[in-house]
């Protein structure tokens, strides 16, 4: 069937990029955090893509395939970024999620909170991370989350439990630092 | 109790999911620890929140990212005589393909090489042809390719028109050339595309395996998950594959102090470059420099460079500018000023010894990445 769209010129790089760009750029924040550089994963995907365009055998609809390389390349990435930690600075700005709805105050204290959970996620090894990440954030059970990585559901479960773990670690030892901070000054 | 005992349980507890005793014991234990009980506020309301959050991508964020893949393609709509067609179509290849591939006396072979080269709008009927034996190709009507045995075993496949897509059966010795206008693939084994669409740059994607693609005479090895895409207009002896644009190193060096003036015509100017407009790419950018200062400046001036380097008639312009830059700037303008440079290399051992001169963990990994550090060169 891909053959066939190719040949139709039906997928066009263009096309494939202009019609589930939108969807993997989401998938990038969610998987990076609101302040990470996601350009050249974002490339890195449509990358893969376009050269694994002619293997496509139209099993999955593109979508999910797309999906599916789009967590793969991230994964890479974030193994690639996890070596280089203390060299990698996100340079992006927080986007402001706060709407008329919300006041400017409420805005901050969740870009605040959402900024410190990824934060602390990217100090986990990246297997744990995303299965972290699919689990606790994406709300996939861990069955859902062991066919979307393709690993065995109890390494999966241990991934998640030993993230979690970690996640909280940092959760405290980000607890225990303004206390310090604050003895010294008084 | 310690707070390290329980920390396997501060998610569970934070999302809700701890059964009654497991709840109990750490009520008690957040109850007096101040430090575990933050912990699990902050967890309770970070999680929270990045479930609820859904990020927002606007139009231009998708226009910019795009443009950093694909240039853009206006969207045509089928002629009213495609569908019956295509429908034909899907019909014949369905019935050939498995032939093509399962037919009895056809070892499949362990090194197969499969490519596709679009030379112009894909036609929607398709010939089956074997040009020799263990090469066959499905081809469109006005493909016009042609094989050559250049010896025993040696074959090359020429087209400057059509599209193909070629099943090579490789081993023992058997090499296959095919030539396109701007580049020839060397199929050293396995599987690859090559993908030649009028004003865009030849891409040659490798699946698995190696090839080895010539442009001007000089070889450059794809391996397998990495593609190459050949400018005609910029025969660099390197794979230009990994030259950063402009808004990527805009967010890199300016952060968040850049202008959106500056960012607009850099993205502008990034688009216009991957739609070979480079002459109106060069103007946009060549406006744009009297109107800044500082890092933007440098900026600016890199980002001409490069478009300027993409010129063959241009480079001693090109290496010119970027050897002021060079010279001039700081910080990674000046190590991407560099590095830009030394891709204009006369050749690969020209671009190893200018790599090698710059030192640092950027052209390290140059050098690695393009396999100019197993160059054979002399001192």
């Amino acid at each position: 069937m891909a053959l066939i769209d190719r040949l139709r010129g039906a997928i066009a790089p263009a096309s494939v990029v202009r019609d589930h760009g939108p969807a993997v750029a989401r998938l990038l924040r969610r998987l990076f955090g609101p302040r990470a550089d996601v350009d050249d994963v974002f490339q890195a995907v449509f990358v893969e893509v376009l050269r694994s365009l002619p293997a496509y055998q139209g099993r999955a609809k593109m979508g999910t395939w797309i999906h599916r390389i789009a967590l793969n390349v991230a994964y890479q990435e974030m193994r690639a970024r996890y070596r280089d930690r203390g060299r990698w600075v996100a340079d992006g700005e927080i986007e402001e999620h706060a709407t008329e709805v919300d006041d400017a105050e409420r805005g901050m204290l969740r870009n605040e909170s959402i900024r410190l959970v990824y934060e602390g996620l990217e100090t986990l090894d990246p297997r744990r991370r995303i299965a972290v990440i699919l689990h606790d954030l994406e709300g996939q059970t861990l069955r859902e989350v062991s066919e979307t990585l393709g690993r065995p559901l109890q390494t999966v479960a241990s991934q998640v439990k030993t993230g979690r773990a970690e996640l909280a670690r940092w959760f405290v030892e980000q607890q225990k630092a303004p206390r310090v901070a604050l003895r010294g000054e008084g | 109790m310690r707070c390290e005992d329980l920390l396997v349980d501060l998610v569970p507890h934070a999302r809700g999911e701890l059964d009654l005793l497991p709840s109990a014991r750490m009520d008690a234990h957040t109850a007096r620890c101040t430090v575990c009980r933050g912990a699990v506020t902050q967890l309770e309301e970070g999680i929270d929140a990045v479930r609820a959050w859904e990020p927002h991508i606007s139009t231009d964020e998708i226009a910019r990212l795009s443009a950093l893949v694909a240039p853009e393609a206006p969207r045509r709509a089928p002629p009213w005589w495609a569908i019956p067609i295509a429908a034909a179509l899907l019909l014949t290849v369905q019935n050939r393909v498995p032939e093509l591939q399962h037919e009895p006396h056809v070892h499949v072979p362990k090194h197969t090489a499969i490519a596709f080269a679009h030379k112009t709008k894909p036609h929607l009927e398709v010939s089956k042809r074997e040009l020799a034996p263990g090469i066959r190709a499905i081809a469109s009507p006005d493909w016009n390719g042609q094989l050559v045995t250049r010896a025993k075993d040696d074959f090359e496949i020429s087209a400057t028109r059509g599209y193909a897509v070629f099943a090579f059966q490789g081993g023992h010795g058997r090499t296959l050339r095919v030539r396109a206008p701007d580049l020839e693939v060397e199929v050293v084994g396995t599987q690859l595309f090559v993908e030649v669409t009028p004003g865009q740059p030849t891409t040659v994607g490798v699946i698995s395996g190696k090839v080895d693609v010539l442009r001007a005479g000089v070889p450059t090895r794809v391996l397998a998950g990495t593609m190459l895409r050949a400018d005609r207009a910029h025969p660099s002896p390197i794979a230009p594959r990994n030259l950063r644009s402009a808004p990527y190193f805009a967010d890199r060096f300016l952060g968040t102090h850049a202008s959106p003036d500056l960012m607009a015509v850099l993205a502008s100017a990034e688009a216009l470059v991957r739609a070979h407009r480079d002459k109106d790419a060069e103007a946009e950018l060549a406006d744009l420099l009297p109107r800044t200062r500082g890092a933007e400046m440098m900026l600016v001036e890199l980002d001409l460079a490069r478009v300027i380097a993409r010129d063959p008639l241009r480079r001693e312009e090109a290496e010119r500018r970027l050897g002021d830059l060079a010279a001039l700037a700081t910080g990674e303008v000046r190590i991407q000023a560099a590095l830009l440079r030394c891709e204009l290399g006369k050749d690969r051992c020209a671009a190893r010894r200018c790599y090698e001169a710059i030192g640092g963990p950027e052209a390290a990994r140059v050098l690695t990445r393009t396999r100019l550090a197993n160059e054979q060169c002399g001192s």
